[in-house]
């Protein structure tokens, strides 16, 4: 099973992600609120994927990839980005992140995207 | 496949007559016209693979290679020769296709024409391959890449896309630019270097891709193949582009095609109608109840609704046959060694279709009467201090309520004196009669007058001036004839916008109905002993002092006329004027023209028949042929 970690600063968007995600069959292996939580849960439970919010306090969705991606090179991370974020997204992208999915989820986009990310 | 080959012909033969236009525009230096006509060959080609004519398809083919590296560059007038001489070609098939239902034409002759302009323009374009490809040399790869339609973010995908393809491949061009594909973009090629297995795996992990392929590039030889590939590729979106482009536009006018017998029998139900609501109307004035004369009043408003849109689904712009003109005047001036200019004006007036289409023969005699004998030689024209380059210009307008045709060349003129001669030589007139000019231009309208000894091939098709004046005259129009010696000749032909419905003047003949038209009348006066006159036993009319060659009516058809002060109708022929004498004016009015058929066609002094209101069925009068000697023959 692919492990998921779900980074949002909102509740209600990381309950909706997991529902998503969790009827697909994937495993949530934890969820982190901000970015510095990210990157300390990343450590520990080394999920396959990470869905990484971008605008988040303590640490953006940005500066957590790059920490991520020195942890781990091979991280696959998602952004979840919404309409007229697309210049933070291509940042993103050229920093290393895997792939994207838009706000708001459609759930059948947002499992093919992860899927295919996590190589299922 | 046979139900489709009406619909083949009609739309193949439009895009052969937009092709003539634009080697035209061509020559004379418009480059992007080459666009059009590529797309026309293109569009010949696919409906001719799809109707299976083998022959017309191959054609097309080679024709639009030719085209394809003649793009952006100065064409000759020999290359247009050859090129319009292939559209020829294209023409002689359908005209084949229609027949016989085959299109073996013999195009091997001009195919090799047509080869002969590649082989000296190969030269420059392949430098411009080779400059092209440095920037990808060394790339092995070719990745073609189609996103999904609903994929969100397009630009960020194509980012995605690329930056994924960087980390296991070497990128060396890709189509459109990177820029272009990060601004969003559902459709691009990637052209790498690095191993095909590895890519494919990376894309795979990428989503929203609809499809993606990846192709080898065959290196060594043939270093073209490389280029000509992404070429392929290139051509293959933009028609693409143009098919939707196209598609667009059917859909903004919604126009169907409509075939000209059914507007035809429109027009006559309609012209039913129009008599029926005169009857109806008569009716409910005679019994005046209120409700019946309500509903009449509504339908009539619809009647002339109905009838005003019909008669506008019957205009056309006389564009439709003017397009054939320049073509014409090009190819004849080219054979017979004239510089001449033709222009064009008024392309977008509009003229009944049944009018336009019986005026196609008699204008194209017209131009080809001013191109052949019209304008002179070079030579001839600079001997006579004029440039070299003779003008003819072609202008539609409309004037008032009719449509004038203008045909005015700069040429010579007509030669008065050797036109006298001719008639007096093919006994046309007698030795000692006394003409004025204006008569003896009226000549040359004889049936059987020529002016050229042995016709050429160009003015010998059996279309003579008289059948020009007939038709205009059949179609209720007329002509004049300017002519100046040595500078030039006009002809002016005035036409109705429409034959299906005429104003008339209704007159009363012995107890009988008869309509004028009114494109005829000039002016009605009383007649009494004052104006009347007899010179040499003809009876004349006299109008403000000048006298007038009347006809009474009632004489021409042998019924008793009517007692009482009668009118004189002053009516106008060729420049001349004539006085019918009827009984009385009974009204002004639009009338619906029924022609006649059978045995009564051939009836002299009549065009047709109208039915009034009330049912009465009324002769229209045809004053041309009325008054033209052998009356009833």
């Amino acid at each position: 099973m692919v492990k998921v970690l779900i980074v949002d600063d909102t509740a209600f968007m990381r309950k909706l992600l997991k529902n998503i995600l969790f009827s697909a069959g994937f495993d949530i292996a934890g969820e982190a609120e901000n970015g510095k939580q990210a990157v300390e849960l990343y450590k520990q439970l080394k999920p396959d994927v990470v869905t990484m919010d971008i605008v988040m306090p303590e640490m953006n969705g940005i500066e957590a990839l790059k920490e991520i991606k020195k942890i781990d090179p091979n991280a696959k991370v998602v952004m979840c980005t919404a309409v007229g974020q697309e210049q933070m997204v291509k940042t993103a992208i050229k920093l290393g992140a895997k792939g994207y999915i838009v706000k708001p989820f459609q759930a059948p986009k947002v499992v093919e995207e992860l899927k295919k990310v996590a190589k299922v | 496949m046979t139900d489709y080959k009406s619909e083949f012909l009609q739309e193949a033969r439009e895009f052969v007559e937009l092709m003539n236009q634009s080697f035209l525009k061509l020559e004379k230096g418009e480059k992007s016209a080459i666009d059009e006509i590529f797309r026309a060959v293109h569009t010949i080609k696919g409906m001719a693979g799809f109707m299976e004519f083998k022959n017309l398809e191959k054609f097309c083919h080679k024709l639009e290679s030719t085209l394809g590296q003649l793009r952006g560059k100065d064409v000759s007038e020999e290359v247009v020769d050859i090129l319009l001489s292939s559209v020829d070609v294209i023409s002689e098939m359908l005209n084949k296709i229609e027949s016989e239902n085959n299109d073996d034409v013999d195009f091997e002759q001009i195919l090799e024409k047509i080869s002969s302009i590649e082989i000296c323009k190969e030269e420059s374009d392949t430098k411009k391959l080779d400059l092209e490809l440095k920037d990808f040399e060394d790339a092995n790869l070719k990745i073609t890449i189609k996103l999904t339609e609903d994929c969100q973010m397009k630009g960020v995908r194509g980012l995605l896309i690329l930056e994924t393809l960087k980390s296991v491949c070497e990128i060396r061009a890709t189509e459109p630019e990177e820029t272009k594909i990060e601004g969003g973009c559902d459709f691009f090629i990637v052209y790498a270097k690095g191993d095909a297995n590895a890519i494919e795996e990376a894309l795979s992990a990428v989503s929203e891709i609809e499809k993606f392929s990846i192709s080898e590039i065959v290196k060594p030889s043939a270093q073209k193949t490389v280029e000509v590939e992404p070429k392929a590729e290139k051509k293959v979106e933009s028609e693409e582009c143009e098919l939707k482009v196209e598609k667009r536009e059917v859909k903004k006018s919604e126009s169907i095609r409509v075939d000209i017998q059914v507007l035809d029998t429109i027009m006559n139900l309609i012209g039913e109608l129009v008599i029926i609501r005169g009857r109806l109307l008569q009716i409910s004035s005679k019994y005046s109840i209120s409700e019946l004369s309500e509903a009449i009043n509504i339908m009539d408003k619809s009647v002339t609704r109905l009838q005003d849109e019909v008669m506008k689904l019957r205009m056309v712009k006389v564009e439709r046959v003017f397009n054939k003109f320049p073509r014409m005047v090009r190819d004849l001036a080219r054979k017979l060694g004239k510089k001449v200019e033709f222009t064009m004006e008024g392309l977008d007036t509009e003229l009944d279709r049944s009018v336009l289409d019986e005026m196609s023969d008699p204008i194209m005699h017209l131009i080809r009467n001013a191109v052949d004998h019209g304008i002179e030689s070079p030579e001839e024209r600079i001997m006579a201090g004029k440039s070299e380059v003779g003008k003819i210009k072609l202008s539609a307008k409309r004037e008032k309520s009719n449509v004038v045709i203008e045909i005015e060349d700069d040429g010579k003129g007509l030669d008065l004196e050797k036109i006298r001669k001719k008639a007096l030589e093919k006994g046309l007139i007698a030795e000692n009669s006394n003409l004025s000019d204006e008569e003896i231009k009226a000549l040359i309208f004889l049936p059987g007058f020529s002016t050229k000894d042995a016709p050429t091939e160009i003015s010998g098709r059996g279309v003579g001036m008289d059948v020009v004046k007939t038709t205009v005259e059949r179609l209720g129009g007329s002509l004049k004839l300017i002519s100046e010696k040595g500078k030039g000749t006009k002809i002016r032909i005035i036409l109705p916008p429409t034959v299906a419905i005429i104003k008339s003047l209704l007159v009363s003949v012995g107890g009988q109905i008869y309509a004028i038209p009114l494109s005829n009348v000039v002016e009605a006066v009383y007649v009494d002993e004052k104006n009347w006159k007899k010179i040499h036993g003809n009876p004349f009319l006299l109008v403000r002092e000048k006298p007038i060659l009347a006809f009474t009516l009632s004489e021409i058809f042998g019924c008793n006329g009517g007692n009482g002060r009668k009118v004189g109708i002053i009516v106008e022929r060729e420049n001349e004027k004539f006085a019918l004498i009827v009984d009385s004016i009974i009204d002004q009015q639009e009338i619906v023209v029924k022609p006649l058929t059978g045995l009564i066609s051939k009836v002299r002094g009549f065009s047709g028949v109208t039915i009034l209101g009330d049912g009465t069925v009324v002769p229209i009068v045809d004053v041309s042929s009325l008054l033209g000697g052998d009356r009833f023959g």
